[in-house]
């Protein structure tokens, strides 16, 4: 019961169910369930795919999607890729899974972490390794045994997101299925173009995350009791060195991070991510994924987003900060017209009202068409 | 998918229900006693699953499908019997399954009160004690265009079977705790008017009889299911006996 | 936002009658109902009260009256992890709604929250500010609308809130609604009332906190 509750509350755990792929999509007869269990598996995934095909939660952008399902493609070939269908779930957390009808899912949490086509390519292609090698199905057995989650699973409120949550929690691999999906995967990777290095690095950039600050610490000691990416991928210094020799062995010249188009494919959904990565109010993970993320090169977005979170905080010296945050913003790019909001409400809560209304002004013009333009209208001429 | 009332009937110890089954008809309600009555059923929410010790769900493929069909058939049966013509809602896409998918979601959180709050006076709301005046509202009349009727049947039914090794280790009581539901017969029905989207009948079983992986099983969940379903009006309803 | 919360709850209800003025969120505010709604007896927080006509699920209307300084405006014991944010009384009505947006996104452990119109708007004769949104929790994946309207007066908040599935609920509750907060009157707490609510009164539990006190074990 306490098991359940949290992975629930917590809404981080993970899944990575997994093998063998869909009769309904792949056509492929290898690629079918072929036993009992695994037909029951597989009847449940579909209809959990039919649920999360009009979810709530569901991004469906097609472009989004298309640009996703390509880098999956790119990095495991066209005719394996094709019998997955990818589902992008808007949640916070890093994450990807793979249910054994071949759906997999990636959470939003990992688009804002990975930092170029290569990084994704390597999760998306450990999930699908998982899937291909069947390594769920076995585990899936092992588990049986092990929790009587399920049982409250079945009757207790809880979406199907959640569900399938609790699920993965109770499904993580072995060591060695690990190490070989991670083989696979980088394989696959440095034989279609992607640098393999990328495996080594966001493991690196994921536990560098978790460990650096105290806060998250914390989480990630709490994640781990929810069961989630963390916990069912052991993230050692041992992973990392094995990643990183394979991978010094299959680089060569006509390999490609893939930065600078991952960064115009999520473009569109920066602004999203970065938001909802900021009201999950854990100012030390944030301000620690801000950073790693700018590795010194803080970008206008980044300043923006930065400003955001010291002034949802609002202790002490926060608004200070923020406004600090805001104007560097500006600087860099004077068309961020929200950093002029955030700017304006930072400079009236510290006392400087009249030019606070002065930035209010300034965002009113450059979003004429905004959602509270009624309220920051008054705001800029009373308070 | 349990939905947050039915867990909170199973979470209830069964002493504390009188009847395990309850159902409401609209005040007055019934079909026209002359020409067509179609009712388009909604693919039924069918799980059926087995228990392993440790109370995993473990899906079986074999069995839902099976029970899918079977209460499928039987329920086309039952309507013949009453002269109604049952439809199956066809397959949508796009716009068309979100449009099903939100009123789906709809239904279930308005059985929820249903359940909660007026059938099994769990949590009785003092307003509704005499009323049974839910409903899905008048865009509900979209899915009545999609599937060609004029009244839609929502049908939810749940069961998880235990297997032998879990009914051992329930009589050595050493796993399993006293509050944990152990074996699941579960359903309930909701007949919908798509020109209103008016709730005119809901039937809700927490502990249903007929095991759906049998034929003979499938129909009598059907009975039950379908007990006090409306009539065609001059026509006496029967009341199905447990 | 009690429709999300994943317990079996067990209130307590009183009917409020159509047409007659009643007291509500600890007599901090007073309003006319224009039909029928139930009132429970769990409160979504001890500043507020919740009413409902067809079931917290389908119609939630919450009244949220003197938040003070430094409280947050659900129970901190919705969610398990991050602190809420509190109350401040120089907050700006944006401010107030970024502070709703987060609390709820928390509580209802859910990005999928999309604040729409903000505008200025009176409650009761008090300048405030009213701001719609949708969201969907992820325990149930239904879409919602909520409509609030917020204030501060003499430094304490007070909210009225309005929330129903998106079909239907919401447009067939709204109007009720807009016309009971525009004749809405508060009645800002004194000194003394101050101080009576600072004393430790022991709370009779309700099922809310058993069940989070149940996961904590």
């Amino acid at each position: 019961m306490r098991t359940l509750l949290r992975s629930l509350a917590a809404g981080v755990a993970l899944l990575t169910c997994v093998a063998g792929a869909s009769a309904m999509s792949s056509g492929k007869p290898e690629y079918g369930p072929r036993d009992e269990t695994e037909r029951g598996l597989w009847q449940q995934m579909d209809e959990y795919e039919r649920e999360l095909k009009n979810s709530e939660f569901l991004m469906n952008d097609p472009a989004l999607n298309s640009y996703v399902k390509g880098v999956l493609c790119k990095a495991v070939g066209a005719e394996r890729c094709g019998a997955t269908r990818i589902y992008i779930v808007r949640t916070p957390y890093y994450n990807a899974m793979m249910a054994p009808n071949g759906m997999m899912i990636v959470w939003s949490g990992l688009l804002l972490r990975t930092r170029n086509e290569a990084e994704l390519a390597t999760v998306l292609g450990h999930e699908f390794a998982h899937f291909e090698k069947r390594h769920s199905i076995q585990m899936y057995n092992n588990v049986k045994s092990k929790t009587d989650a399920m049982t409250w699973l079945s009757v207790l409120p809880g979406g199907f997101l959640a569900q399938m949550s609790l699920m993965g929690s109770v499904m993580s691999f072995n060591r060695d299925m690990e190490r070989q999906a991670d083989l696979v995967a980088l394989d696959d990777l440095a034989r279609n173009g992607y640098d393999p290095i990328a495996a080594s690095e966001i493991w690196e950039q994921l536990r560098a995350e978790m460990d650096s600050t105290s806060e998250g610490r914390r989480m990630r000691k709490a994640m781990d009791n929810a069961g989630d990416f963390f916990s069912s991928h052991p993230n050692s210094k041992e992973r990392m060195e094995y990643l990183r020799a394979a991978a010094i062995g299959k680089r060569s010249s006509g390999q490609t991070m893939g930065t600078e188009s991952y960064r115009r494919a999520m473009a569109p959904w920066w602004p999203q991510l970065i938001n909802d990565q900021i009201k999950l109010n854990q100012f030390g993970a944030t301000e620690f994924l801000l950073a790693s993320m700018a590795r010194g090169a803080w970008t206008a977005d980044l300043l923006y987003a930065r400003g955001e979170l010291y002034r949802a905080r609002g202790k002490e010296g926060d608004f200070a900060s923020a406004i600090g945050f805001y104007k560097q913003a500006i600087a860099q790019d004077a068309l961020l017209a929200e950093s002029y909001r955030g700017l304006g409400v930072s400079l009236i809560r510290s006392g400087s009202k009249d030019e606070g209304k002065k930035a209010l002004k300034q965002y009113l013009e450059k979003r004429p068409d905004a959602d509270d333009h009624g309220i920051v209208s008054m705001m800029a001429t009373t308070s | 998918m349990a939905i947050a009332a039915t867990a909170a009937l199973l979470l209830t110890p069964a002493a504390s229900f009188a009847e395990s089954r309850q159902s409401l008809t609209k005040e007055a309600f019934a079909f026209p006693a002359q020409g067509q009555v179609r009712v388009v059923l909604f693919r039924p929410d069918v799980s059926v699953g087995e228990q392993s010790t440790g109370g995993l769900d473990q899906p079986n493929a074999g069995w839902t499908e099976q029970a899918r069909e079977q209460l499928t058939a039987a329920l086309g049966k039952a309507q013949a019997e009453r002269n109604i013509e049952l439809k199956l809602m066809p397959e949508l896409t796009g716009d068309d399954a979100k449009l099903m998918s939100d009123y789906r979601k709809l239904f279930k959180t308005v059985a929820d009160s249903v359940i909660k709050h007026r059938l099994f006076l769990l949590d009785p709301l003092p307003t509704k004690q005499e009323k049974f005046d839910w409903t899905l509202g008048e865009g509900a009349s979209r899915l009545g265009a999609l599937g060609g009727g004029e009244y839609g049947l929502f049908f939810y039914t749940m069961d998880s079977y235990e297997s032998g090794s879990r009914k051992l280790a329930r009589l050595l009581a050493s796993t399993i705790s006293e509050e944990q539901p152990s074996e699941v017969n579960m359903g309930y029905a909701g007949l919908v008017d798509l020109k209103t989207g008016d709730l005119v009948w809901i039937n809700v079983d927490v502990k249903m009889a007929g095991d759906v992986r049998t034929t003979e099983g499938a129909s009598l969940r059907i009975g039950e299911l379908l007990d006090g379903f409306p009539v065609r009006a001059g026509i006496k309803a029967t009341k199905v006996k447990k | 936002m009690l429709a999300s919360l994943a317990a079996p709850a067990l209130a307590d209800w009183v009917v409020m009658e159509s047409g007659a003025e009643v007291k509500v969120a600890k007599g901090t505010m007073t309003v006319k109902p224009g039909a029928e709604w139930n009132r429970s007896s769990q409160r979504p927080s001890r500043r507020s009260e919740a009413w409902t006509r067809d079931g917290i699920n389908l119609n939630e209307l919450t009244f949220f009256g003197a938040i003070n300084e430094g409280e947050s405006i659900l129970r901190q014991g919705y969610t398990t992890n991050e602190k809420l944010p509190r109350f401040k009384s120089d907050m700006l009505p944006t401010d107030i709604t970024e502070m709703f947006e987060a609390t709820n996104r928390m509580v209802l452990q859910s990005p999928v929250f999309k604040m729409g119109k903000v505008e200025p708007a009176k409650l009761g004769k008090h300048d405030g500010v009213r701001f719609s949104y949708n969201y969907s929790a992820q325990a149930e994946d239904i879409e919602r609308r909520g409509e609030a309207v917020a204030a501060i007066v003499e430094g304490k908040l007070y909210i009225v809130n309005f929330v129903a599935p998106s079909l239907h609920y919401f447009d067939a509750g709204i109007g009720e609604v807009r016309t009971m907060v525009e004749g809405i009157t508060i009645n800002p707490p004194k000194a003394k009332a101050v101080d009576d609510g600072k004393k430790k009164k022991k709370r009779k539990p309700s099922s809310f906190d058993v069940m989070i006190e149940a996961a904590k074990k």
